[in-house]
Order: structure tokens, then sequence, then C-alpha cells
């Protein structure tokens, strides 16, 4: 019963996709279009003439009315024959190419972040005013104010420079490899900071006010272990405002990775969406933003979804 | 708990591990790894639009004539030997024989014949076309004989085939796989070959052992674009690549002191210019030109600025080419005097030409460099209450705005050491890099004249002109640096030396690159 009404608000979620997208996919086009310049003169760069200037144009189809380009892009989007311009391939591939070592690592980033804030969180409450509390909430509040060039110039002069124990910058490979795992240590330390200060802060603050409450005060007179009090009865409870926040910071962990990546020449999908934008490869520009988009929306849904797991009282209308 | 602890212990005993492990682990063959500060759009000589493609192509291909080693005088290259008939319209060249392109196709006259075709052909929008417009025809005399009929003389010809943008590209393979097709799988007779490209991540070329000059001494090159500078001078000091180019003054000083490093600098052939437009007022009034020029500092802000990676200039010709007039640019530079800036905008303000409190904005790119000169221009104009603005824009929408008659902004050039190239394009009236809107009939005259006259005194004249009535009457531009060209690269780097153009030549008839 439960698992029809869960697939009917899935199948509904996914039919919101197709406004959704619509509305994106407008806004896009229309921000490519206000942005001034010319992509010809881009591409072409300084020595261009007016006559090869023009053959691109007309090549590209830069030149048709507004209607006609947003209607050819959203047609060859979707089926699968939009090119880049700059790369000559379709726009999915590309993206889907560099997504990997996005994803590679946003996750690392992730893992990284749950593995350490969460117990940092949870220690921090229990206990409370402690010097573990104060050195992890002061590394916390740094965590959240220092940006992310800032700490990633100071890795790479300590780490690559100094001490010379990691490289520098770029992609080594899958993180499954010795190379590849020394390349992703830095910009995965760097990108996963903020969302690692945040969740310790989030962590700290439910679990103290779990702990408070009228249940963990009879579990504790019951002669429950500590150790089970805090982890099942308290953590469980408090689960529920983490995952909320982690699943929000999911999406800024992308945004951050545009900074991370251009840090360290690593090649990823932020990296190549700036690019993009600077090259004015309008139908990569544009396919990128909708990949994107796509992912976002569905990344929110799988929270939700997710909601059901951790607190079987939530019902899906 | 105590499970937990061994658990985090052996963690990081595997992690230290994993590290000291990894950077021991030694690269198979001889490796150099460039870092370049921005990825090439194009690899394809024909659609090559900048320097950095250049600098790639460069040891991909080969061109006719040579200009790496002696960037004034052609020296044989694919073509072995070349006669010009006397009245400069006909160009003979004798090729070199034996020669094999990277796909195992020979080298004759047809792919020359095809390269130079391919160029000119207006379908396929090169940006070198321009400068292979006189050519009326290529003829084929035999296999290794190419014979090129000019409209007129024109003396920047034999840069122009010297350049990586004409690198020769094997006609049957380049037809078969067009030109856009070419550009990613690209094929040619230079010292390295091409391996693969992975966009933001690095190009890759391989040895080339049949190469004709000598055996290249590296096994692999890998070219990695850093787009940050600060992260450029972290790699090359930790050694992650080899040889790094185009970073802030700052670090070049830092790593001028680092035993680790070889930082090396010589005068480079790009310049930066502030530039006012002929046509707009009140830009447009020499006065106001004139003014500006006394209002600022420029030597001290220069020398503050560049920190040593650039020389003032005073002209548009850099002081090592052809003509040389440096000694009469510098005698009518105009000296910093507030005094007289102020009397002159006051003179501007009560004629009407200038309205009291006048706004502006000083266009430029993200050049860093740029854009710290133009914010202390605008700070010293606000002295004489003009309120100047920077506007520091990407190229993509700064080019449309300096098309389209800015007023006044401040940018740069880059190029060979032909006086031609460094005047054409800027001061002929409607040329593409006049952000001016300069037109003058008897600077055009000179700018054609001095086209035609191949190596003669009379053609320096020609520049002279150009420069003295530009820059010395009309003040059109206030020239401020040329940049010079340094390149750091690790002490295992051996036989490198940094190129004007900021191109990394490998293999030339000098020298052979190579890492201990």
């Amino acid at each position: 019963m439960l698992d029809k009404k869960l697939l009917n608000y899935t199948i509904r979620r996914i039919l919101y996709l197709i406004p959704i997208i619509l509305a994106i996919s407008v806004m896009i086009f229309a921000i490519l279009k206000f942005t001034p310049g010319d992509p010809a003169m881009v591409l072409l760069g300084e020595r261009a003439t007016e006559e090869a200037l023009q053959l691109t144009r007309e090549k590209y189809a830069l030149d048709e009315p507004l209607v006609v380009q947003y209607a050819k892009m959203m047609q060859n989007f979707f089926s699968g024959e939009l090119n880049s311009i700059y790369y000559r391939e379709n726009v999915i591939t590309v993206v889907m190419q560099k997504m990997v070592p996005t994803l590679e690592l946003g996750f690392t980033a992730l893992l990284l972040a749950l593995v350490v804030s969460i117990p940092a969180g949870v220690i921090s409450a229990v206990k409370r005013n402690s010097f573990f509390d104060y050195a992890s909430m002061v590394t916390a509040l740094f965590g959240i104010s220092i940006p992310v060039f800032f700490t990633g110039i100071l890795g790479i002069y300590f780490f690559a420079v100094k001490w010379q124990v990691l490289p520098a910058s770029g992609y080594g490979g899958s993180p499954l490899t010795v190379e590849g795992l020394r390349h992703i240590i830095m910009p995965a330390f760097v990108l996963s900071f903020t969302l690692m200060a945040s969740t310790t802060r989030i962590t700290r603050s439910t679990m103290l006010d779990v702990i408070q409450a009228d249940y963990i005060r009879t579990a504790r007179a019951k002669g429950v272990k500590e150790r089970y009090v805090i982890w099942s009865h308290a953590f469980r409870n408090a689960l529920m405002p983490i995952t909320t926040n982690v699943g929000n910071q999911i999406a800024r962990l992308f945004a951050g990775a545009i900074l991370t990546e251009t840090v360290f020449a690593w090649p990823g999908v932020g990296r190549l969406a700036v690019n993009a934008i600077f090259r004015r490869d309008e139908p990569l520009v544009f396919g990128a933003v909708l990949i994107l988009s796509i992912i976002y929306v569905l990344v929110n849904l799988l929270v939700d979804l997710f909601y059901a797991v951790i607190n079987p009282q939530i019902r899906y209308e | 708990m105590t499970n937990m602890k061994k658990k985090l212990v052996s963690l990081l005993v595997g992690a230290s591990l994993i590290c000291s492990f990894a950077g021991s682990s030694l690269a198979a063959g001889k490796t150099l790894t460039i870092g370049i500060a921005k990825e090439p759009a194009k690899l394809n000589p024909v659609l090559i639009p900048s320097v950095f493609g250049e600098a790639v192509a460069g040891s991909i291909f080969d061109t006719l004539v040579s200009f790496k080693e002696d960037a004034s005088n052609p020296s044989p290259a694919l073509a072995k030997s070349w006669t010009i008939s006397d009245d400069g319209t006909t160009y003979t060249f004798k090729l070199r024989k034996g020669v094999k392109f990277h796909n195992g196709a020979d080298f004759t006259a047809k792919d020359v014949k095809y390269t130079i075709e391919a160029v000119k052909n207006p379908d396929n929008a090169s940006p070198s076309k321009e400068f292979l417009d006189p050519i009326a025809s290529v003829e084929i005399i035999d296999d290794y004989t190419v014979k090129l009929t000019l409209d007129a003389p024109y003396a920047p010809l034999m840069l122009a085939l010297g350049s990586a943008t004409l690198g020769i590209l094997p006609a049957d393979y380049a037809a078969k796989l067009g030109m856009d097709g070419f550009d990613r799988k690209p094929v040619g007779t230079g010292p390295y070959k091409f391996v693969e490209w992975l966009p933001d991540e690095h190009i890759v070329l391989s040895k080339n052992d049949d190469y004709f000059l000598t055996t290249p001494a590296l096994d692999k090159v890998i070219y990695r674009p850093i787009p940050k500078p600060e992260v450029m001078a972290a790699e090359v000091e930790s050694g992650g690549v080899d040889i790094a180019h185009r970073l802030l003054p700052q670090d070049v000083e830092r790593l001028s002191s680092s035993d680790r490093v070889n930082v090396m600098t010589i005068p480079g052939l790009s310049n930066s210019y502030m530039g006012f437009s002929y046509t707009k007022a009140p830009f447009s009034d020499l006065r106001f030109r004139q003014a500006v020029y006394h209002a600022i500092p420029f030597e001290h802000a220069i020398k503050g600025i560049w920190k040593g990676v650039g020389e003032r200039s005073y002209s548009w010709i850099p002081t090592g080419v052809f003509p040389n007039d440096s000694d009469y640019m510098k005698s009518k530079a105009l000296p910093f005097d507030p005094k007289k800036a102020k009397a002159i905008f006051d003179e501007l303000k009560t004629e009407g030409v200038l309205a009291e409190g006048f706004e502006f904005s000083i266009y430029t790119s993200q050049n860093p460099f740029r854009v710290k000169i133009a914010t202390a221009v605008a700070t010293e104009l606000r002295k004489y209450g003009l309120k100047a603005k920077v506007e520091s824009l990407e190229w993509g929408t700064l080019f449309p705005i300096l098309k389209a008659d800015s007023g006044c902004y401040i940018m740069g050039w880059g190029s060979v050491p032909d006086p031609d190239r460094w005047t054409y394009k800027i001061f002929h009236t409607g040329s593409t890099m006049n952000f001016s809107m300069y037109s003058r009939p008897e600077i055009d005259k000179a700018l054609e004249l001095g086209r035609t006259l191949v190596g003669s005194e009379a053609r320096g004249e020609q520049y002279k002109k150009v420069m003295r009535t530009a820059l010395t009457e009309d003040y059109i531009h206030i020239p401020l640096v040329f940049k010079n060209v340094t390149a750091v690269t690790g002490k295992n780097v051996k036989d490198f030396a940094p190129s004007p153009q900021d191109y990394f030549h490998l293999v030339t008839e000098k020298r052979n690159v190579t890492v201990e």
C-alpha cells in the first residue's frame, strides 16, 4: 500500500520535471542570448576577418531568429544531436565524460565531510563545553568563513611546495589508483571543508535538543548503556535535520566544485561550464546547465524519498 | 572504541605508505611536462587563432622556413633553399627530400600547395588567411619544388610562411578528415607526434623517431593547462610541471631565489597600450589625449605594476625589430606634468569640449596588469574632476565593445618581428584591431607601401613615419610596456630557452630539449 503511494508520488515528482526543465531551458537560452558578445568573434579570435565571422555565424546558425534557434537547440538536445562548438562532440557525451571526475571529487568530499563531521558533532554535543567542543566549533567557524580558493592555495603551498607530499593540481585518474588518490586528497578535502563545518554545527545543535528530550532521560533511567542511548535513541532522531542539510549541501558541493576545479585544474563539469561560458560555446553551456539542473532536481527527489527510510512516519501523498 | 582506534591507525599508516610509495614511483622514459596558461583552442594550424595553439602545434608541425632560433632571419626547415625573383613577386622553394609525416606519408610539394590553399579557402575561415592574401597562385613544379606567385611584392611573406599557423598538413589525410576532424587528430612532420587531447586535462605528444633534423631527446611531452598563475608557480616549484610560463611578478621574484628552479627572462614580443577614440569627443580632441598623458605618472605606475616583467615602451615597434626609432620616440613622450594637465583640462572645459565631472569608462581585458594600470589611470584622473571607471571584461564581451568605438581602452598586442605586423592591423583605416577608429590617408598609404618594399631602407622610413605621426603628433595611443617573457623550469630541464613569442621550442637546428 505504502509502496504504491510512494511510486505514485515519485512518478508525479518526475512529471513535474517537465515544466521545470522547460522553464530552465528558456531561462538559460535567454541569459545566453542577452549576454553581450559574439560567439563567432570568440571562436575566431583577434585575427578574424568580417568574412570569416559571417561564415562562422552561418555555420552555427547564429544569425537565425531567436525562436528558431531555441527550437533547434531543444530539438537537438533531446534527440542527442546537440554538438559543442569547442569539443565538436555531443554535449551529453562531453558533460557525462567530465561528470566522472566531478562525481569522484564530490563523493570523496561528501564522504570525508560525513566521516569527520558527524562524530565530531555528536561528541561536541555529548561533551558540551569541553575542550573538544570548543575546538571543533572554532574549526567549523573557519570552515564556513574561509573561501575555497584561499584554503586551496594554502593547501597547495604546504602540501605540494613546502613538504612535497602531494601534487599541486591536476587529475590523476580514478581515485582507486595510487596516483588518482594522491591527486584527489587535497581538492576533496578543500571542497569538503564547508560541508564538514556546517554538518558538524547542525549535528551538534540537533543532538543537544534531542539529548534533553524526555525519552532520552527515560532510556537512561531504564539503565540503557550510554553509547546505545546516544547512537540508537538520540542520533537516530537527530538524523532528519542532518539529512535535510546534507541534501541541500550536495547541490552546493557542485557549485563549490566550480571554484575548486579551477584552483586545482580539475577536469570536471564545473570547469567545463565556466570554460564553455568564456568560449561562448552556447550549445555546451545550454546542455551543461540543463543536465546539471536535472541532476539537481533528481537529487532533491532522492533526499525526499530517503526521509521515508529514516522516518517511517512520513507519508507521501 | 579500541577497534575504531585500530582502524583509524591502519588507515593513516596506509595513506602515508601510499604517499611515500607514489612519491618514489618513476615514470617510464623521459617525459617533459609543460604548464600552459590557457588551453589551445585548436591544433590544426589552419584554424589556430592564438599563441597557445601555436605553442603546441610548433612541436607537431614543421613550416617551410623556420624562425625558431633567429626571429628576424629565416632558416631552412621543410624547404632546404629558396629563390626570390628580382621584382619580389615569385618565390621558388626547393623542398627537403625523405621527410615523412607521422602517418607514414611522404612529404611533397602537393602538401605545401594543399596547406596554403586551405588557409586561403574562405570556407575554412582561417584566422591566418589575410597573411597569405597576397599569394595569387601556388604551382607544383615537381615533387620537390613549389612556386608561389604574388600579386605584388609582400615583405612579411617569409614570416607568414614561418609561423606555426602555416605548419604543413599531409594533403591526403587532411582532405579525408576535413578541417575539423583533422583538428582533433593532427598529423605533421614535427619532432613530436600527437597522441591524445583530453580537454582541460592534457595534450600528450610522443617522440617522432624519424624526425629529419635529429632524434628528439624526449619520449613524451605533456601540456597541462593550469588556469591559475599561483598554482602554476606552485606546480613548477614542486616539480609537478617542468616548464611554467605567464607567472605573476611576485611569484617570479620568489622563484628567482629558489634553488629548485631556473628563472629565464628575455624581452618579449607583446605590448600593452592605452588607446583613445579618434572620432568620439572628447577623446577625439588631441589636447584631451595630451592632457591624459601629462596627468599620469606612467613611469612610476608601470614600474610598480609590471615589477621587472615588462619594460616601458614608447613605440609600437619593439626595440629589437626593424626599424629602430626608439630614441626619437622616447624624446617625444610627454612627461608627467599635473599643472599642464590641469591647464589643458580647464581649457577644454571652458570651451565646452569637456563637461564638468565627465563620466567615462576605461575598457580593458581581465589581464591583471592592465586592470591595475587602468585603475591607476582612473584614480589619477579623478583629481582633475574626470569620473573615470574601469570596466574589465572577458574577451567575448570586450571585443564587440572595442569594435564599436569604446572611447578609451587599455589593450595589448603580440606578434612576430616584422613592422607590418605591428602596425597595419592597428593603424590602417578600418582594420580589425583599429579600436581607435584611427584614419589618416597618409598613414594608410605608408602602411600599404611598407608591405611592398622588400628589405630596404625606404621600407623602414614608412614605419617610422607611421609611428611618429600616430604616436608623437596625434598621440592616439599612449604606449605602456613591452612585456618580458619569463619561463621557469625545473633544474632537471636541459637545453631550453624561452622564445620571444612565448612558444616552447623543443627541437630546433641548435637545441634538443631534454630532462635528466
